[in-house]
């Protein structure tokens, strides 16, 4: 998929209080005759031009684990917290997502329920800043995809992001770095399937922070950094998965 | 093993779908005011019994299979979930609530549970990337920690899993409508048809396994014949497939002496 970032025009809303057509009816003038077909079309051709905005918010569910015996910081970086992806599909429709507060509302209570003990970091620590916690967390959303149906026999709205976990020691040795993807599809009607993709993109989210709470101990650099500093998970506890 | 013998179910609907009243009552007059003749008159009779036969052809099947003993008590409740692992398709969310809805309602109604609060109690062992795909899963996600408290938080017994979908199956015909000075009309033939496929394999959380399945395959085709008037003759076998899927699911689960050796 093209990525381009697209800076969208603002919202095609005019001051009229000091036009000298607009009298103290408070009936704009120019909106009478030729006047009102001139401002349809201009409304028109700035409806086609500017980028339908998907911002994806939602409420993510505490994930039902048992917490690792493991005392965490987490840091979400500015753009994670701002993440906005625009895509223009060629000679069909512009598109902008917002996700940035969307991946916070995720790994907030995800890290909540993942670590005994989590806290959260306003800026990038300095290695031996916080010694006070076992792991340092940095997420980052790195790539997002979408697609919209556009033939006859495509139903779905589908969303792909790819999330990459940071894991560093206190003293800023990294532990682990895994890319954790999402995928989401949800059925589309209507040439902007709007709530479809927001729905495909909470999926995919919710598909995401599913893999995180349930792999995150089992993924090899992790596991061996649990082992090696007797933070092993009990059995059937998450990390099996 | 299962217990039980396939019990089928087979429904033919034969011509009993009526044309919908009020296209109906409003075509006749109105090709006889339009046309006059005897003869076209007699064409708009022979296109409507046409477009009615066609319409008879509607098919339902519904089969059902029983591999233990089922019956619910009060308080216990049933969630059903669509399968949303396949690449190509889900059971469509209206489809869930019509059979949900169907569930609740009736003499027998059922207890039905939020999906959504389900899902989300049960976080993220219900996610379509981790949920159990068969029953033998099941033990191991009730042995982790909290999922066998959650779940009887939940009040739920039975979890229904929905898989299938509607699909435009076949279709021809033309149709083309004209509009002019004098008037407007239309004139052809134009039909589809129309699959509704599902299957809904019942979990008995209480006894930790897979009590059944159940399926439901209705075939409906839609008809438009238009003289002048075009008189649409839609089969809505999604709606058919709710409703006899609902009914088999109720029965299975409330009347307990079902299993025959």
């Amino acid at each position: 998929m093209v990525r381009r970032r697209v800076d969208a025009s603002p919202g095609g809303v005019v001051n009229l209080s000091s036009h000298p057509d607009v009298r103290n009816t408070g009936v704009p003038r120019v909106l009478s005759g030729r006047g009102l077909w001139l401002a349809a079309a201009v409304a028109l051709l700035a409806g086609c031009a500017s980028a339908a905005r998907v911002e994806v918010a939602s409420q993510f569910p505490t994930p039902l684990v048992e917490p690792l015996p493991v005392r965490a910081a987490v840091y979400y970086e500015d753009a994670l917290r701002q993440f906005a992806h625009s895509e223009t599909i060629p000679q069909h429709s512009q598109w902008e997502f917002e996700l940035g507060q969307a991946s916070l509302s995720l790994f907030r209570p995800l890290f909540g329920a993942l670590f005994q003990q989590v806290e959260t970091l306003e800026r990038a620590p300095q290695p031996g800043e916080i010694p006070h916690v076992d792991l340092i967390i940095a997420p980052r959303l790195e790539r997002f995809e979408f697609d919209i149906p556009r033939h006859r026999d495509s139903r779905f709205a589908e969303v792909w992001m790819q999330y990459r976990l940071f894991v560093y020691a206190p003293d800023g040795t990294p532990i682990a770095e895994w890319p954790v993807t999402g995928y989401g599809k949800s059925a589309a009607s209507g040439t902007l399937p709007r709530a479809a993709l927001h729905d495909a993109a909470v999926r995919a989210m919710r598909e995401a922070g599913a893999t995180i709470s349930v792999r995150f101990a089992s993924q090899p650099d992790v596991r061996n950094w649990l082992q090696e500093n007797r933070h092993a998970p009990h059995a059937a506890q998450n990390g099996d998965g | 093993m299962p217990l039980m013998r396939p019990r089928m179910a087979t429904a033919r609907l034969t011509p009993s779908r009526r044309p919908h009243p009020v296209t109906a009552a409003g075509a006749k007059p109105a090709a006889a005011s339009t046309m006059g003749g005897t003869l076209r008159a007699l064409s708009l009779l022979a296109v409507l019994a046409a477009a009615i036969l066609a319409t008879g052809c509607s098919t339902a099947q519904i089969e059902q299979l029983k591999h233990s003993r089922t019956g619910i008590a009060s308080g216990e409740r049933v969630v059903i979930l669509a399968r949303q692992h396949h690449s190509t398709h889900e059971a469509e969310l209206d489809f869930v609530e019509c059979v949900g809805n169907a569930l609740s309602r009736g003499a027998n109604g059922l207890e039905i549970a939020s999906h959504s609060d389900f899902v989300n109690g049960l976080y993220p062992w219900f996610e379509p990337a981790i949920a159990p795909l068969n029953p033998e899963e099941l033990p191991a996600l009730l042995a982790r920690p909290g999922v066998a408290e959650r779940l009887a938080e939940t009040g739920v017994r039975y979890v229904v899993w929905m898989d299938g979908m509607t699909e435009r199956v076949d279709g021809g015909g033309s149709l083309s409508c004209a509009a002019g000075p004098g008037g407007a009309g239309c004139f052809g033939l134009a039909w589809w048809e129309t699959d509704a496929r599902y299957e809904a394999a019942v979990w008995d959380l209480k006894h930790v396994d897979q009590a059944g399945l159940i399926s439901a395959d209705v075939t409906g085709r839609s008809v438009i014949p238009a003289v002048i008037v075009p008189l649409p003759f839609i089969s809505r076998p999604q709606a058919n497939a709710c409703r006899g899927l609902a009914q088999q699911l109720q029965e299975f689960l409330v009347v307990e002496d079902q299993l025959t050796r």
